[in-house]
């Protein structure tokens, strides 16, 4: 009898429990099918376009349109501007049958519904492309009836990827996924060549320019953007200045942001006036560039107080950059200022250059309300992806503690033609997801995160192994590359990824213990999706393998002696003219810089010739078809005649493929020459690539002195068996 | 009521029954084509499946000193990716005649002048040669050839070229609406069509808000068209369903 009281008891809570929890669930799904409307407002485009968001994703999940008969439970989609950030948003479940998604403003209900997608379908957009999306298969759904809400934390959160091309497009229509979006609430980039353009001004306003060694500069292309900037104590610029953004203002009542961030490069005004804001001591800063933070800054203060008389609500950017990226002292910064402090930040993981960069934060954060950070990855541009996640999660913590509030990074993911082939392949995994959930939030657990996107990408049992992967990596970048001589040469504003002479303090057996991990991976992950997703993680490694392992390969070459190369492949005398030689320009000039001369090359015979200019990278160049494997040495004649000592003849070699586009930077090899007015001889070994028919590109060039010439003659090519 | 009260109330009223400016409603089945696709979904919103052009039922009144907006909600049900939806308008001269846009691209070998005056009331013009002139395409005009532009053209369907007497007598739809002397330049170019579309839709895009630009210098009419379904689908996709939401064209000063 008490054994049968006890069970009625047990028996009776738990119907009570069930009960219960019924109550407490919304029903979305039932056999597939959705049971709840979507209404949203009359008119209301945003709150309709986060509907279908929601829409698309249960129609992936089920494969049957969202079409649920009035009368049942409704969703309903609102936003309530000014109660909540614009970005933030809401869920509440005002009755049994009632949800309601609010945002903030148009961006807050389409993360609205994006959360919804994630948190309640189990969606996942895990990487760019059709098949790094999740979609789980659902047949029945009910979401427990709990408020929640949310709103970022970094109010700019930006992984930039440049303008927009066919090559980047497919990771352009993924970060929004994430919540990134390019700068809105602060506008960040170079302005001030785009608000003074000499087309408009060099004839009404020359004064707007400035006074550089002594003479009025006037802008001209190709350098319209750079290596200028407009005189800073000019009042009229200040008043035409202010005139432009109000006017741009009253144009647009959405706009009340804008940068002043300075052009990219030097040529700050050299005029008596200007003067007066250099400093005592006016030598180069740590950065290695003379400081003229309050020279600007004054300016752009004079700036922000003639706009914020009339918007009273505007912000501004200022770029930390370069000439100003050291804040002054007890300098008063305009309220609406927001310093954009640039640095790589993957610097960090050196105390000493950490402890610098932070007393430079510091310095900015005295001055300002809050800060922005712009960083960079450059992904594609590393042979190595370079996964630093953990890295960046501490990072952005820290910099939230510091006021920081916007966050830009140049990133670089996909495609940038120009340097190295427009690619395609995700080499970085997990990276970029963390980075943009750690912007909405970098107080959540990185590593629950980062676990959760193994697990989605390849199954449960494969993610412990695709883990190990991106850890070695990872721990490559944070522990091993900051003891390479890359990384001691790399003392600047973001390091350099074109220089891949990190890969010397590589381990040995990375590579193996590297393909031993996916190899599990492709073994461990089930069929379907999982299984592709594994096998393309490690083609992406192949590839990547196949070039650090090439450029290994190419240091090694580089370093056999001239005597392995005895075998003539291309010899060039210019006796008879520049004998079909192209032209090259890093960027276009007016004029013709390329001659020949028929008696003052060695040995008084032909030579070409390249003239010097200011700004100006050029030279001569021709291609060569290659089948087969094998190795070269190239040496060339040259001497500088009339040049300044700071010019740099060079020799490079570059492949393209098949097709003659451009392979990555790892295939590229190059040879500095030193200021010599006698003939000397520059040469250097590299090899050809794997992958093969290919092109070789030959450039003889010129940089760096602003007067004239570099002759070239005699070029010999040779070759070598490739063993 | 206190008279001065009661004139504050009624210029009150007249000032706002001025300022309000019309509405075309368009969100019923009946202010579209007959036989047209759309459905009524529920009030206010229709659906339409499939490959569809449908204009309005109804001309509106174009008046240049005013500006047309596309007001309400324009979008496709998921399921159609590839698939894309247009929003635009028709527009008419003052016979209600289709205005045709002529593209840039110059018809070959249709140079030539005209041999008889024509006025604005006739429907046909005498030119010197034809031989090349195609049916498809608008005729401009101007004073002399090298002045000629796909700018000014006669904004009709030609509808017959044939040969007349020692020169080629080109029919249009309408009256040409436009005097033009003997002598006159002439050239064919190609057909820019006669939509004028002001928003493209496609996956979960939703298009709202859209003011109706580029009314050619004659119109006097317009009638709203949509389409949807007209390039076809990949395969896997569902059958494109365009909806409307409270479409209508609001007019302001």
């Amino acid at each position: 009898m008490k054994y049968g009281k006890m069970i009625f008891a047990i028996i009776f809570l738990c119907g009570i429990s069930l009960v219960n929890a019924a109550e407490k669930t919304f029903p979305v799904l039932k056999d597939g099918k959705t049971v709840v409307e979507f209404i949203t407002p009359k008119d209301d485009k945003a709150c309709l376009e986060a509907a279908m968001i929601i829409e698309k994703y249960i129609y992936k999940c089920t494969g049957n349109r969202a079409n649920a008969a009035s009368g049942g439970a409704k969703i309903y989609f609102q936003i309530e501007k000014g109660k909540m950030d614009p970005e933030g948003f809401r869920f509440s479940f005002p009755a049994a049958d009632k949800m309601v998604i609010t945002g903030g403003g148009p961006n807050g209900i389409k993360y609205a519904a994006l959360d919804f997608c994630e948190r309640f379908l189990g969606v996942r957009f895990l990487y760019p492309g059709p098949a790094g999306e999740h979609i789980p298969k659902l047949k029945n759904l009910n979401i427990l009836r709990r408020e929640f809400s949310d709103a970022p934390k970094f109010y700019t959160r930006t992984l930039g990827s440049g303008n927009r091309h066919w090559s980047r497009q497919r990771y352009q229509d993924w970060f929004p996924l994430h919540r990134g979006a390019m700068p809105y609430r602060v506008d960040v980039g170079h302005n001030l060549y785009k608000m003074f353009p000499p087309s408009k001004y060099a004839k009404t306003n020359p004064d707007f320019y400035p006074i550089i060694n002594g003479k009025r500069y006037i802008p001209r292309p190709p350098r319209l953007g750079l290596h200028w900037q407009p005189c800073m104590t000019n009042p009229a610029v200040v008043k035409e200045a202010v005139r432009i953004i109000c006017d741009a203002f009253a144009k647009n009542p959405d706009l009340r942001t804008w940068s002043l961030g300075q052009n990219d490069g030097d040529g700050y005004c050299e005029c008596e006036n200007c003067k007066k804001f250099y400093p005592v001591n006016d030598v180069p800063h740590r950065f290695g560039s003379k400081d003229r933070s309050v020279l600007y800054l004054q300016f752009c203060n004079k700036i922000a107080e003639g706009v914020t008389k009339r918007y009273p609500e505007a912000t501004f950017t200022v770029f930390a950059y370069n000439h100003t990226s050291i804040a002054p002292k007890d300098f008063k910064l305009h309220p609406s200022l927001i310093p954009v402090i640039t640095y790589d930040r993957l610097n960090w993981v050196d105390p000493e250059r950490k402890a610098k960069d932070m007393i430079r934060q510091s310095s900015w954060s005295a001055i300002a309300k809050n800060v922005c950070w712009y960083d960079y990855f450059y992904s594609n541009q590393y042979v190595l992806p370079r996964v630093t996640s953990h890295h960046v999660a501490r990072q952005l913590r820290e910099g939230y503690q510091l006021r920081v509030r916007h966050i830009y990074i140049e990133h670089l993911p996909l495609g940038i033609s120009g340097f190295g082939g427009n690619e395609q392949i995700w080499a970085e995994g997990p990276l970029a997801y963390l980075v943009l959930k750690m912007l909405w939030n970098p107080f959540q657990d990185e590593d629950k995160v980062l676990n959760d996107w193994y697990v989605t990408a390849v199954g449960p049992q494969a993610a412990p192994y695709l883990k190990r992967y991106f850890d070695r990596i990872e721990e490559f970048w944070l522990k091993k590359m900051p003891k390479s001589a890359w990384f001691k040469r790399c003392a600047r504003t973001y390091l350099v990824p074109t220089w891949h002479d990190y890969l010397n303090v590589i381990d040995k057996d990375f590579f193996e213990e590297c393909a031993k991990d996916l190899d599990k991976v492709c073994e461990l992950a089930p069929e379907g999706d999982c299984k592709k997703r594994a096998e393309y993680f490690r083609s992406a490694f192949r590839n990547r393998r196949n070039r650090c392992e090439y450029w290994l390969q190419n240091q090694n070459v580089r370093l056999h002696s001239a005597d392995a190369f005895t075998k003539l492949f291309f010899k060039e005398d210019f006796n008879k003219g520049l004998n079909g030689w192209g032209i090259y320009e890093h960027r276009k000039y007016p004029g013709k810089f390329v001659f020949h001369t028929a008696k003052d090359g060695y040995q008084n015979t032909g030579a070409a010739e390249l003239l010097c200019r200011k700004g100006h990278t050029g030279g001569i160049e021709k291609t060569f078809c290659i089948t087969r494997p094998m190795n070269f040495r190239i040496e060339v004649k040259y001497r500088c005649v009339g040049t300044t000592e700071k010019v740099i003849p060079y020799i490079s070699a570059e492949w393209c493929d098949d097709k003659n586009e451009i392979l990555h930077s790892v295939f590229y090899s190059d040879i500095h020459g030193v200021y010599s007015e006698d003939w000397a001889t520059a040469a250097f070994n590299f090899t050809t690539p794997y992958q093969l028919p290919g092109y070789l590109r030959i450039r003889l060039c010129n940089s760096g002195s602003t007067k004239g010439k570099i002759q070239y003659d005699d070029v010999i090519i040779l070759e070598a068996p490739k063993k | 009521m206190d008279s001065k009260l009661m004139i504050t109330v009624l210029l009150t009223a007249g000032a706002f029954l001025c300022s309000a400016g019309e509405v075309f409603k368009l969100d019923r089945v009946e202010n579209w084509q007959e036989r047209s696709p759309l459905t009524q979904h529920s009030q206010g919103i229709l659906r339409g499946r499939g490959r569809l052009v449908v204009l309005s039922s109804e001309f509106y009144p174009y008046d240049s000193k005013k500006t047309y907006k596309f007001k309400g909600l324009y979008r496709q049900l998921i399921g159609s990716d590839s698939n894309i939806f247009r929003v635009g308008i028709v527009q008419y001269d003052k016979n209600k005649q289709e205005i045709e846009f002529a593209s840039g691209r110059i018809v070959p070998k249709t140079d030539t002048v005209l041999i008889k005056a024509a006025a604005a009331t006739d429907t046909a013009i005498y030119v010197k040669d034809a031989s090349g002139w195609k049916r498809n395409a608008l005729a401009a005009y101007a004073g002399t050839a090298k002045e000629l532009s796909y700018k000014n053209t006669i904004t009709l369907k030609v509808r017959s070229i044939e040969k007349s007497g020692d020169g080629w007598k080109v029919s249009f739809i309408g009256p040409i609406n436009v005097d033009l002397p003997a002598g006159t330049a002439l050239r064919q170019y190609g057909s820019g069509g006669r939509f004028r579309f002001f928003g493209n839709g496609t996956g979960i895009q939703v298009l709202g808000d859209l003011t109706c630009t580029h009314w050619h210098p004659r119109a006097k009419y317009f009638r709203p068209v949509v389409l949807s379904g007209t390039n076809g689908i990949k395969p896997g996709e569902e059958t494109p369903v365009f909806e409307m939401r409270h479409p209508r064209i609001e007019v302001s000063e």
